[in-house]
C-alpha cells in the first residue's frame, strides 16, 4: 500500500531513499545514503541533498526530471523495489 | 529585512593549492515555494534545491547540502567549475510567473574547507546574510 499523503502529495523519507537506492544504480547514477541524506553522482557532477521527513512533490519532480526516475515509483515502491531493503 | 540594493550573485574559490579551499558565496538567489505541508527551495543562479516541512527546515537542508555539494566537487576535482550551473528554464518560467505564497531568499556565506584534515569547519558556519527579497525587486533586478 503506498504511503503517500493524500492531501500533500508527498511521500516518507523512507519509501523515497529505499526507490532511489533501487532505481539509480540501473540509471548509472552513484547514490548512497546516511540517515535523511544522500548523495548523488551522475555524469561526474555530485550532489548531496538532506531530505525531510516527508519529501515534497516538487523535489520527487526533481528526481524525475533529473536523474530519470519515473515518478509513480516513489508512491508505490513496490513496483520497483520488491525484496530491497534501505541502507542506513 | 529586504534589501535595498541589487543583488550580485557570485561564487569565489580561493584555494592554497595542498587542500585549503575558502568559498565566498554572494547573493545566490533562492525560490521557496509552498508544496502541499512542506516548502521547497529552488536555487536559481544554480540548479541546487533542497526542502523541509517548514521554511526554516527547507532553508537549513538548503544550507547544509549546499555547503557539502562544494565539498564533494572540491574533492572530485579540486574546483567548481562544473558546479556554476543555472537553474533549467521551467524554473526561470516559473519564477517569472510564480505560484502564491512564493518566497525570495538571497544567499550568501563564507565556507572554509580544509580537505586534508577533512574537518566540516565549513558547515559550522551559518550562512550570514540570508536577506528576503520582495518580489518586485527581484523583477526589477531581473529585468
Amino acid at each position: 500500500m503506498p504511503d503517500q499523503s493524500a492531501e500533500s502529495g508527498s511521500v516518507s523519507v523512507a519509501s523515497v531513499i529505499k526507490v532511489l537506492l533501487s532505481v539509480l544504480p540501473g540509471l548509472n547514477v552513484s547514490v548512497k545514503n546516511s540517515g535523511n541524506r544522500v548523495t548523488f553522482v551522475k555524469d561526474g557532477k555530485p550532489e548531496v541533498i538532506d531530505l525531510p521527513d516527508s519529501v515534497p512533490r516538487r523535489m520527487l519532480h526533481r528526481f524525475s526530471g533529473k536523474y530519470g526516475v519515473k515518478m509513480e515509483y516513489f508512491y508505490h515502491p513496490e513496483m520497483c523495489c520488491r525484496g530491497t531493503t534501505t541502507k542506513q | 529585512m529586504a534589501k535595498n540594493i541589487e543583488p550580485t550573485p557570485s561564487v569565489k574559490h580561493i584555494t592554497d593549492g595542498i587542500g585549503k579551499h575558502a568559498i565566498v558565496v554572494n547573493d545566490l538567489r533562492v525560490m521557496l515555494l509552498k508544496d502541499g505541508d512542506n516548502w521547497f527551495a529552488q536555487g536559481l543562479d544554480i540548479d541546487y534545491a533542497s526542502a523541509g516541512a517548514t521554511v526554516d527546515e527547507a532553508k537549513k537542508n538548503f544550507e547544509t547540502g549546499f555547503a557539502k555539494t562544494i565539498k564533494e566537487y572540491l574533492v572530485m576535482y579540486g574546483n567548481l567549475s562544473k558546479f556554476m550551473q543555472s537553474a533549467p528554464e521551467e524554473v526561470w518560467q516559473e519564477f517569472l510567473n510564480p505560484p502564491p505564497e512564493t518566497q525570495y531568499l538571497a544567499v550568501s556565506s563564507v565556507q572554509l574547507h580544509n580537505l586534508v584534515k577533512d574537518d566540516d569547519l565549513d558547515i559550522k558556519l551559518p550562512f550570514g546574510n540570508i536577506a528576503f527579497l520582495k518580489q518586485t525587486e527581484l523583477s526589477e533586478i531581473t529585468g
